[in-house]
């Protein structure tokens, strides 16, 4: 039933009509066309269209189209969608069993993280058990990479941000940049722009789509990877009920693109959209410097803060209704580490540095 | 042009609902006031000391939730709400009675709707413990939904007063100035 | 029924609930959430009308809303604005529309710290209708201005709205931002031509029927007075509700006292205004506040200003004057956000319709060639501005428009081929602004009918030779892109 209230009449396409049953399924969405994420969400919604035959369509909606950024879960689970893209950390008490990849200073291999995630939320009895009270199906979670600085001198110790005004987003990572003496200015995404412009926030951290898509590389020459790792993560789910009901053959179809997806496609996807990001960020004329932090101030940074954050994500996911967070966190490390001995990944941020972006720019 | 209390031809329950609305109305002031103070403050402690408040952002958009449902009822009997006013001027007296008694049971009705809705609405997002998007620390939504379907509920009780006014042949609080009124009332 | 057939219920029954004068919001909402069930079942509205009412109002940016009006009615009860509009009508007297041209000023001054239309229209309507009013302008003319005028709130920077453009189109935020600034001060400048030309010729011939009534009401209100013989002063004084001096035109010729000489003009009024402007405008482009902050703390400094003003009032005096205004804005917000409520249902249903889709369809299936094409689905920006809340519409139609607009970029702007998403991005903005001021959804028309205490027809009436001018301006933009690209042009990219 659910299933068909997605369906709009258009001539006699509707559900329940002749063999084989249709659906067409509204999505609902928070990736931008020119997100690092978009590759990996259209190869799932192309390979489901194309592997059921044409049983399963898309609607295809827009970012804010149906659902504003910060609520897109809220259209799932009222209905009016029944596949969501969305950032967990944007609606935090809903999708705290994929939020593992924000927990700042974790492993550098982000297939293998992506795959821990699917893992445990196919197999953790409490994860399930969370997954099934909000209503959700996981398919898949993908880390949106590194996190990148953004500063109006080079920066490349823990010394350099100290007073700086940062615009950056969620709890581990706010707690952790606070914890070095930068103070964090609070305005969303699409305000962080004119923040800066303004010198409100004097510098910021987040993932390649700042620079590149949100054009904080016309603001700020300098950037910089302090080593803190993966920043956000953002996640496609199934309606459950939706779900529930398509019939065993397709539901065998769609587990199988699910697995492939999470057995490396989706980080290969992510690998050339964020390296293109690097080469676009090597053609933006105000950005100067694009380099790694030495080790060194790594490990000062997490000699202050690091141990505090599994204990930081453990209470917060607790809050948020996730049973024994902690256990779910060490299954999820378990599985990142199985993985990351059998994924040879190399970082798209990390590559970039080392001479992919020297390279961009000397070709231009 | 006096403050929009009540009238002088009142149904017994029209100063409970003009009571309520009115203690709606000044939560919403507040709500603003504390908004205002809210973002002050932030401004002062940051230019003094490099220091963010958290938490002010989502004090700010809570206060906002309250200003708008609180204030919704509070609006209504003050006939703030707009409306068209083009065609029915150039009806009847008579005419205008039976629109206003259609206008106030559409009205009702779904205002009614959207309230029952947001209650249900509420009543899940208290029982998820909904919660806002984590930028520096963890922020309820549910309370907030609650101002909501609260606030609805007191427009939806304005709306009511207005039919009962409207069957009974009286002018309701709408958006008629008062000076529209006033012939008519003294008329009466 | 098809899609197309209940896309035409809902048009016909949300003209019918406002034509038998149902409350805008409601009528948006109920037409919209008929539609909803009609197109996708009961339970489907429900969801609908819910959701997004909760976030549009649980929303940061939205904050800056209620603050600027609230900073407007702290600055009214200050006699701010009575003050400055002496001034100016003083200043200008001989110059024809003086203070309409100082509106439009003040809009565009507003514009310049506050990314949002309905902010700048709310609060210059709080500020400046009242007075241009008392000074001869009909009510049509008084509103229709700050209506048109709030539309420059988005087209001057700063702009979370072309910021969004931008991201949507990989376009330059630096560049996006300064394209908008000649653009918007072109409109501002259209405007003032306007009101000092045509728009001056009805000053003092008034035929609104707000006006008749409020110069009835004004006669009413002098005999009573003088039946009940002893004066109880103050106008605003009577309880914690409505209508202080400036926003009626209920007392035409009181406090315009003619002023003959410089010396007697309230000069403090103008520096008060220096005050709050330097706070707000300078507050955000020093970096020290956000817009939304900005309008915060002015807001604390009008009513600083209020009670220093007013301080021979006495504390009770200055208690009720400030919580007459909180009073008042918590009112006027709740008033400003249920019709956006109700724009959004109805926004929704057409989006569920998939409408801006059908028009696409219909008209890439013409066979027409792309530029014309391109034009034409510009043009269809405005029906769908009739109807559609202003987000939506950008949402909607920059997919759809952009990808056309690059792959003709040689065809549009020889020579500038790589800007084309910068001049795109004013022309689709001007024309979503132009969709805020027009009929039956206009929000920013409703917005100034409900502060101003104006009927809705009357804004109405008075937008339509606006409107026009604005036609103009919007032509002159697409036929000379170096409007919009001149500055953009010296940014980097
Ligand atoms: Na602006
Ligand atoms: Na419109």
């Amino acid at each position: 039933l659910v299933g068909c209230s997605g369906v709009v009449d258009q001539g006699g396409g509707g559900g329940g009509e002749g063999d084989e049953q249709t659906w067409e399924i509204t999505q609902v969405t928070v990736t931008d066309k020119n997100s690092v994420m978009h590759p990996w969400e259209e190869w799932y919604l192309n390979e489901v269209e194309k592997r059921t035959d044409g049983q399963i369509t898309f609607v295809r909606t827009e970012p804010n189209e149906l659902c504003g950024i910060l609520d897109a879960g809220e259209c799932l689970f009222d209905g009016r969608a029944q596949f969501l893209t969305q950032v967990p950390n944007y609606q935090p008490s809903a999708f705290a069993s994929m939020s593992m990849p924000e927990i700042v200073f974790g492993s550098d291999n982000l297939a293998a993280v992506s795959s821990a995630v699917y893992d445990v939320n196919k197999e953790n009895p409490d994860a399930l058990a969370y997954l099934e009270e909000q209503g959700l199906h996981h398919v898949s979670t993908l880390p949106v990479g590194r996190i990148v600085v953004g500063t109006n001198q080079p920066a490349d110790s823990i010394e350099d941000l100290r007073g700086e005004a940062v615009r950056t987003s969620g709890v581990i990572v706010t707690h952790d940049f606070e914890a070095i003496g930068a103070s964090i200015v609070n305005v969303g995404a699409q305000e962080a722009y004119q923040a800066v412009q303004s010198g409100l926030a004097t510098s910021l951290a987040g993932a390649m789509d700042f620079p590149v898509v949100f054009k904080i590389g016309e603001l700020l020459p300098h950037w910089s990877d302090p080593g803190l790792g993966n920043y956000s993560e953002f996640s496609m789910f199934w309606d459950l009920e939706t779900w529930n009901e398509f019939p065993e053959d397709l539901k065998t179809t769609l587990t199988e693109i699910e697995e492939e997806l999470n057995a490396g496609i989706g980080a290969d996807l992510l690998y050339d959209a964020a390296f293109a990001q690097c080469e676009m960020l090597a053609d933006m004329e105000n950005v100067e410097s694009f380099t790694k932090w030495p080790e060194e101030s790594t490990q000062e940074w997490y000699d202050r803060v690091g141990e505090t954050n599994d204990e930081t994500w453990i209470g917060l996911a607790t809050d948020y209704g996730l049973n024994n967070a902690g256990g779910v966190l060490e299954d999820f490390r378990s599985a990142v580490e199985q993985y990351e001995e059998e994924y040879d990944y190399s970082d798209a941020v990390l590559d970039c540095i080392n001479g992919g972006f020297e390279e961009a720019r000397s070709s231009q | 042009m006096s403050a929009p209390g009540l009238r002088k031809d009142a149904v017994p329950f029209e100063n409970v609902v003009v009571w309520i609305a009115a203690v709606f109305g000044i939560i919403s002031a507040v709500g603003v006031v504390v908004t205002m103070l809210a973002i002050a403050t932030q401004v002062l402690v940051r230019w003094i000391t490099d220091y963010s408040i958290p938490g002010l952002v989502e004090l700010s958009q809570s206060c906002l939730v309250v200003s708008i449902f609180c204030g919704l009822g509070w609006a209504g009997i003050r006939g703030e709400h707009v409306s068209v006013r083009l065609l029915t001027d150039r009806l009847s007296h008579r005419v205008n009675h039976v629109i206003d008694v259609i206008v106030w049971t559409g009205g009702s009705i779904f205002m009614a709707w959207l309230t029952a809705a947001a209650v249900l609405r509420a009543i899940e997002s208290t029982a998820d413990g909904e919660a806002g998007p984590s930028v520096t620390l963890v922020w309820y939504l549910w309370p907030w939904r609650w101002v909501m379907a609260v606030g609805l509920a007191v427009l939806t009780l304005v709306a009511l007063t207005n039919l009962v006014r409207a069957f009974l042949g009286r002018m309701p609080y709408d958006s008629a100035s008062p000076v529209e009124h006033a012939p008519e009332e003294i008329a009466r | 029924m098809t899609v197309g057939m209940v896309v035409a219920v809902t048009i016909l029954l949300l003209f019918a609930l406002l034509a038998i004068r149902f409350p805008i919001a409601l009528a948006l909402g109920l037409s919209g959430a008929i539609g909803l069930i009609l197109l996708r079942g009961t339970d489907y509205a429900t969801a609908t009308i819910v959701g997004p009412t909760f976030s549009n109002a649980f929303n940061f940016t939205f904050t800056i809303i209620p603050m600027f009006i609230l900073m407007g009615l702290f600055a009214v009860r200050a006699r701010v604005a009575e003050y400055v509009f002496q001034i100016t009508a003083y200043v200008t007297r001989r110059a024809p529309g003086g203070l309409g041209v100082a509106t439009v000023l003040a809009c565009a001054g507003f514009a310049a710290v506050s990314g949002s239309s309905i902010g700048t229209a709310a609060t210059m309507a709080q500020l400046s209708v009242g007075e241009m009013r008392k000074h001869g302008f009909p009510a049509s003319l008084a509103s229709a201005l700050v209506a048109i005028s709030g539309t420059l709130g988005v087209m001057i920077p700063p702009s979370t709205f072309l910021v969004l453009y931008a991201i949507m189109t990989e376009t330059s935020v630096a560049q996006i931002l300064a394209a908008g600034i000649l653009p918007g001060v072109l409109s501002a400048l259209a405007y003032i031509t306007y009101i000092m030309t045509i728009g001056q010729r009805k000053i003092g011939k008034s035929t609104d029927k707000d006006d008749i009534e409020a110069s009835l009401a004004a006669a009413t209100a002098e005999a009573r007075a003088k039946q009940r013989a002893a004066g109880t002063g103050d106008v605003i004084e009577s309880g914690p509700g409505r209508v202080p001096e400036g926003s009626g035109g209920s007392e035409p010729s009181l406090s315009a006292e003619p002023v003959t000489t410089w010396r007697q003009l309230p000069w403090r009024g103008l520096g008060y205004i220096v005050i709050l402007f330097g706070i707000v405008l300078g507050g955000m482009y020093s970096g020290v506040f956000t817009p939304t902050e900005s309008a915060a703390v002015g807001a604390l400094a009008a009513v600083v200003i209020l009670l220093f003003e007013r301080r021979k009032l006495g504390i009770k005096g200055l208690f009720l004057q400030v919580r007459g205004a909180l009073l008042d804005t918590g009112a006027t917000t709740a008033m400003v956000f249920f019709i956006v409520f109700g724009s959004v249902i109805l926004s929704q249903f057409f989006v569920a319709a998939r409408v801006p889709q059908m028009v696409r369809d219909g008209m890439l299936g013409l066979g027409i060639p792309p530029t014309v094409a391109l034009g034409l689905l510009l043009l269809c920006i405005i029906p769908l501005g009739m109807f559609l809340e202003s987000l939506s519409i950008l949402v909607i139609t920059v997919p759809i428009l952009a990808p056309i607009a690059v792959e003709f970029a040689g065809d549009l702007l020889p020579g500038q081929e790589g800007m084309v998403t910068v001049w795109l991005g004013i022309i689709v903005v001007k024309l979503i602004e132009i969709g805020m001021v027009t009929p039956p959804v206009g929000i920013l028309g409703f917005v100034v009918a409900g502060v101003a205490k104006v009927r809705i027809e009357t804004v109405f009436k008075g937008v339509l030779p606006l409107f026009l001018v604005d036609m103009v301006v919007l032509i002159l933009l697409f036929l000379v892109p170096d409007i919009s690209l001149f500055l953009p042009s010296l940014v980097a990219r």
